[in-house]
């Protein structure tokens, strides 16, 4: 098992003072919460952190662990760590159970007086809620569709620490209309409870897949679609994906690159009715150029006498 | 959903739920983090995402040791942040269809 240096943890002085500590651990509590951190592992960076500042805020458990910490660095301080034969905490009252999950190093050092402070198996108490992201892609999105989802599950024993995962498969069935972000709560599915209580929940995060054609505002989709110079100057009418088949639309002539044109009810399903689908139009230039072509624009060049940059010359 | 039935809880579920006091739920409604269905009943009600609103305020709370208002205020801007950064995210996607 290996040692835990909760001083570096934190990044304070083994001589530090409680409020240095605390600062630290606040400090640091910001940077890794996952609620609140963009950072990998942030998560388990914030264990780590909130497991040193369980033990360091109170004073019977940093004793315990300075004694602990001094006999390993007469040690040597290397190699993995057993806690001494007969070690047994000196108790240090009120153990937070939000701690459950915490790393086997602590449990090792602190668990013993934990059951022993509480006498017995904790009162009942409800199972614990997970989250999971769910990513959907934008097909599925369109009608209910049931998916196959698997996930890993902590289990808990009846003092509340963590013992192992199972992994645990479901069908859900994802509703129309579903939007990023959106949360799917799956009652029960959690976390077993202890005693008699019920489980926890499972919470679906909907992640939507960027998709490789449509952008999502709302319920209003985007599709930007190519068309040549004169495709935008004559007028045409082409085909457009939508989620379902493809259909044809009529570009007016004249057209800008960048204008947009509504397709009504060819969007996502959503609590205000069918959303629209919005073409981009968006004008690309031919990939090579001969001679006879180049003349072609030349005549365009002079026939046209159109400057596009005549606003700055203002 | 609109044909989705809606789950109310009430405060004494509620405690079952989520692990804080009377007098920290009267805080946390106070500083409008979480709003009852009727802020007068006798008994509140929340719905489920009020339930998921108070019980990131109290994890938040516990692990950041921030008082309520202080809560109140991360809560909001990291919802902002959330969407922004939803937002950013779909506007360079479109941005890059229209460069080459």
């Amino acid at each position: 098992m290996e040692f835990k240096d909760y001083y570096a943890l934190l990044g304070v002085e083994p001589e530090a003072d409680e409020a240095t500590i605390k600062t630290a651990y606040r400090r640091l509590a910001r940077k890794y919460h996952p609620d609140i951190s963009q950072e990998k592992d942030a998560e388990a960076k914030f264990k780590e952190v909130a497991e040193a500042w369980q033990v360091l805020k109170d004073p019977d458990k940093r004793a315990d662990y300075d004694q602990l910490r001094a006999m390993r660095s007469q040690q040597g301080g290397r190699g993995p760590f057993e806690a001494p034969p007969g070690w047994q905490p000196s108790g240090g009252g009120g153990f937070d159970p939000s701690g459950a999950g915490f790393s086997d190093f602590f449990e090792s050092l602190f668990s013993g007086a934990r059951q022993g402070g509480r006498g017995g198996p904790a009162p009942g108490r409800r199972g614990r809620d997970v989250e999971i992201d769910l990513p959907v892609f934008l097909e599925d999105t369109v009608s209910s569709e049931t998916k196959p989802i698997s996930f890993r599950l902590p289990e808990y024993n009846q003092y509340g620490e963590l013992i192992g995962e199972t992994t645990k498969s479901l069908n859900v069935k994802i509703p129309a209309g579903v939007s990023d972000g959106e949360r799917i709560r799956l009652k029960g599915q959690g976390s077993a409870g202890v005693g008699d209580m019920p489980a926890g929940d499972v919470y679906l995060r909907i992640r939507l897949v960027p998709h490789p054609l449509f952008d999502v505002e709302g319920h209003n989709l985007i599709v930007t679609v190519p068309v040549a110079p004169w495709e935008a100057a004559l007028g045409a009418k082409i085909e457009v994906p939508t989620l379902a088949s493809p259909i044809k639309v009529s570009i007016p002539a004249n057209s800008q690159s960048g204008k947009k044109l509504r397709i009504a009810g060819k969007g996502l399903p959503g609590k205000a009715g069918q959303g629209d689908l919005f073409v981009l139009l968006k004008v690309v230039m031919p990939p090579a150029s001969s001679d006879e072509i180049n003349q072609l624009w030349e005549q365009l060049a002079e026939k046209a006498s159109f400057d596009p940059r005549a606003q700055w010359s203002r | 959903m609109a044909s989705e039935v809606e789950v109310t809880v009430c405060t004494t579920e509620l405690y079952q739920l989520v692990a804080i006091s009377d007098q920290d739920l009267a805080e946390l409604v106070g500083h409008g983090i979480a709003e009852p269905h009727d802020q007068q009943a006798v008994e509140w009600q929340f719905d489920e995402a009020a339930v998921a609103q108070i019980t990131r305020a109290v994890r938040l709370r516990r692990e950041l040791q921030v008082d309520w208002a202080g809560i109140a205020l991360a809560l909001e801007l990291l919802d902002e942040l959330e969407e922004l950064r939803r937002e950013n995210g779909a506007l360079r996607r479109r941005l890059e269809r229209l460069e080459e």
